[in-house]
């Protein structure tokens, strides 16, 4: 104990402790509770982290009294399926279908649109390029609600308030989309293309035949950062479709009954309600879970 | 708008290959398309990008200019700077509001760092269940914002809530958390903080990926400690990483505003009120576009502000 005075944070550094060969100075006895501590503390924040989740889930089986009188109960009793049966009262099929025909146009629309800027960007020349690409960047900064007001009104102005095409089309390209596609495409090497080039392919051709198929692992990342960013929005659509509920995506009713419920609150139906609207979600991250660590962590290193 | 030298291949050239019937039509389609192939690649994006990014913020900057009241249906009035000065020297509910934005934003994004590096460095190593760990972790940041903020505020509930259930537990007090007004901002970093630390640690790994090994070795060979280690080597090649991850977390969370208006929607009273709910409750609620305008010009270049501060602070330190 004498040198090492630490155990608790002797266990945090260490990028190449893996490298080092074990400390055979140390008794056993030590070194097994070195590592108990470390799985301990490592199951700890598991557990914080997981926790608000298992709530929700089991909160979600209760029935309302319950609920209330005992809300730690980790186990429904009776466990009841009465809070999902209560959905369709609520609009939330309805918000269902509206957030996922949303999230789809804004994924499809976000794919076709950010890889062929993001393209021009990176292998075209033209007049203002570097401008361009500055001020695509530059709005990267700019927070929703600074957006939110004019938006509204420009919305107003075409007549696309309370419309899927309002909902839809503000977030159908989007900055950062257009930035990971054309730093992606400025590292793949040219000779592919001016090949395809060579044998008599168009432009066009060469982007969708070659160069396309080489940035999957961009797309793959884009979808799943457009798919996720679409469907928790909450502020656009909240003031895009701010007077018909029938065009409420599931964030937005989810917020709002919360709101209508006040202090009689509803908790299994807003549980369930909660963990449904996060499991598409889910399902996607799980899905693609590799992508999207690699993505956040180049944004990260990179940047 | 003509392409470039790069399209300089004939397009009757391309032609010959395709055996298609109905080549014709859609072979002048593909010459069309590659003759103007600059304008179809990007002008969808530049247009849209100028109507719903860059146009907002060059209208903002106009009203804010302005006295426009949006439901009254008068024209916008030129009133010069006033709105600024009447935010600076008039309105207290602003400052009140700045300052809860800041304080918000330094608890969460301080713990989050902190918290953040320290999961980072202690994941950095082979162990059973690290992938199923790792998931875990990843979740908060993925899962839908709404979502999160409802399953809080039912934790918070004083008589439902599971904290309160945790405090007599520990024969602690029970506390009204969200609904006082001296707890509300730190309750409220804590669920930014259970949300976004991952991403301070998902970043802190990627970084600690690609650190060179041999500092390391030299560091052992010297016989220093890993607590002397984690210090003097570690910390100071992730700074620049590290910093990147706080400025990411910095800008969103300053623009804090799903949790906030779910949780407490800027109560109880106004003591959770920070700048993106005053805004949005003086252009939404108030109507009053114009003031609010000013507003956003105030928050925006606060936020780029911090952002570029940062930014300097990483070059700074490259330079050294």
């Amino acid at each position: 104990m004498a040198v090492d005075t630490q155990p608790a944070p002797a266990q945090l550094p260490g990028a190449a402790a893996d490298s080092r060969p074990p400390d055979h100075r140390q008794p056993l006895w030590r070194r097994i509770a070195k590592r108990v501590l470390g799985y301990g503390v490592l199951a700890f924040f598991a557990l914080v982290f997981i926790f608000p989740f298992m709530l929700a889930i089991i909160t979600s089986f209760k029935t309302r009294p319950d609920a209330a009188q005992t809300p730690l109960n980790l186990i429904p009793d009776p466990a009841t399926l009465s809070a999902f049966e209560a959905m369709g009262q609520v609009n939330l099929p309805r918000s269902a279908y509206v957030s996922i025909v949303v999230t789809l146009s804004v994924t499809l629309g976000r794919l076709f649109l950010d890889s062929l800027a993001g393209y021009a960007l990176s292998r075209l020349d033209f007049p203002g390029r570097k401008i361009v690409f500055a001020v695509i960047v530059a709005t990267l900064a700019i927070p929703g609600i600074v957006l939110a007001i004019p938006r509204f009104l420009v919305l107003g102005q075409l007549g696309m308030l309370n419309s899927f095409s309002g909902l839809i089309v503000p977030l159908a390209v989007d900055a950062f989309g257009i930035f990971l596609m054309k730093q992606f495409f400025d590292s793949i090497p040219k000779e592919m293309e001016e090949a395809a080039r060579i044998d008599g392919a168009t432009i066009f051709q060469t982007y969708s035949r070659v160069v396309l198929p080489l940035a999957a692992p961009a797309l793959i990342a884009l979808t799943i950062l457009s798919f996720q960013g679409s469907w928790n929005e909450f502020l656009h659509p909240l003031i895009a479709a701010p007077s018909d509920a029938s065009l409420r995506t599931l964030p937005v009713t989810l917020a709002l009954l919360r709101g209508l419920m006040g202090e009689g609150t509803d908790f299994p139906l807003l549980m369930g309600a909660s963990i449904l609207t996060t499991v598409p979600v889910a399902i996607v991250f799980f899905t693609f879970q590799r992508y999207f660590v690699q993505g956040v962590a180049a944004s990260g290193v990179k940047g | 708008m003509t392409s470039s030298g790069t399209t300089t291949p004939p397009a009757t050239a391309d032609r010959a290959p395709a055996p298609a019937p109905r080549g014709s039509a859609r072979s002048r389609l593909a010459a069309w398309v590659d003759r103007n192939i600059v304008a179809v690649f990007i002008t969808p994006a530049v247009v849209f990008i100028a109507v719903m990014m860059v146009f907002p913020v060059g209208f903002t900057l106009y009203m804010s200019l302005h006295d426009w009241v949006g439901a009254a249906g008068a024209a916008p009035e030129f009133i010069g700077l006033d709105n600024f000065r009447r935010a600076f020297t008039e309105d207290p509910r602003f400052w009140a509001a700045a300052r809860r934005t800041f304080a918000f934003t330094a608890m969460a994004v301080a713990v989050e760092t902190v918290l953040g590096v320290a999961i980072a460095v202690l994941f950095n190593r082979e162990f059973m269940g690290k992938g199923l760990l790792r998931t875990i972790f990843l979740f908060p940041m993925i899962a839908t914002p709404v979502a999160i903020a409802l399953v809080w505020r039912l934790m918070y509930q004083p008589t439902l809530g599971v904290l309160n259930q945790l405090l007599e537990f520990l024969r602690l007090p029970p506390s009204l958390w969200v609904a006082d007004t001296s707890l509300v901002l730190p309750a409220l970093a804590l669920v930014d903080i259970w949300e976004w630390t991952p991403l301070i640690t998902l970043i802190t790994l990627a970084g600690l990926s690609v650190l060179p090994e041999e500092p390391f070795e030299a560091a052992a060979i010297d016989g220093a400690s890993r607590w002397q280690t984690f210090w003097k080597i570690t910390l100071p090649m992730l700074r620049p990483v590290i910093i990147v991850a706080v400025t990411f977390r910095l800008i969103d969370a300053l623009k804090t505003f799903d949790i906030i208006f779910v949780i407490t929607q800027g109560g109880p009273g106004f003591a959770s009120e920070t700048l993106n709910l005053y805004v949005y409750s003086t252009s939404f609620q108030y109507q009053n576009l114009g003031y609010a305008a000013s507003l956003l010009v105030v928050f925006f270049a606060i936020v780029v502000g911090s952002a570029v501060l940062l930014l300097k602070f990483r070059r700074a330190d490259d330079a050294a």
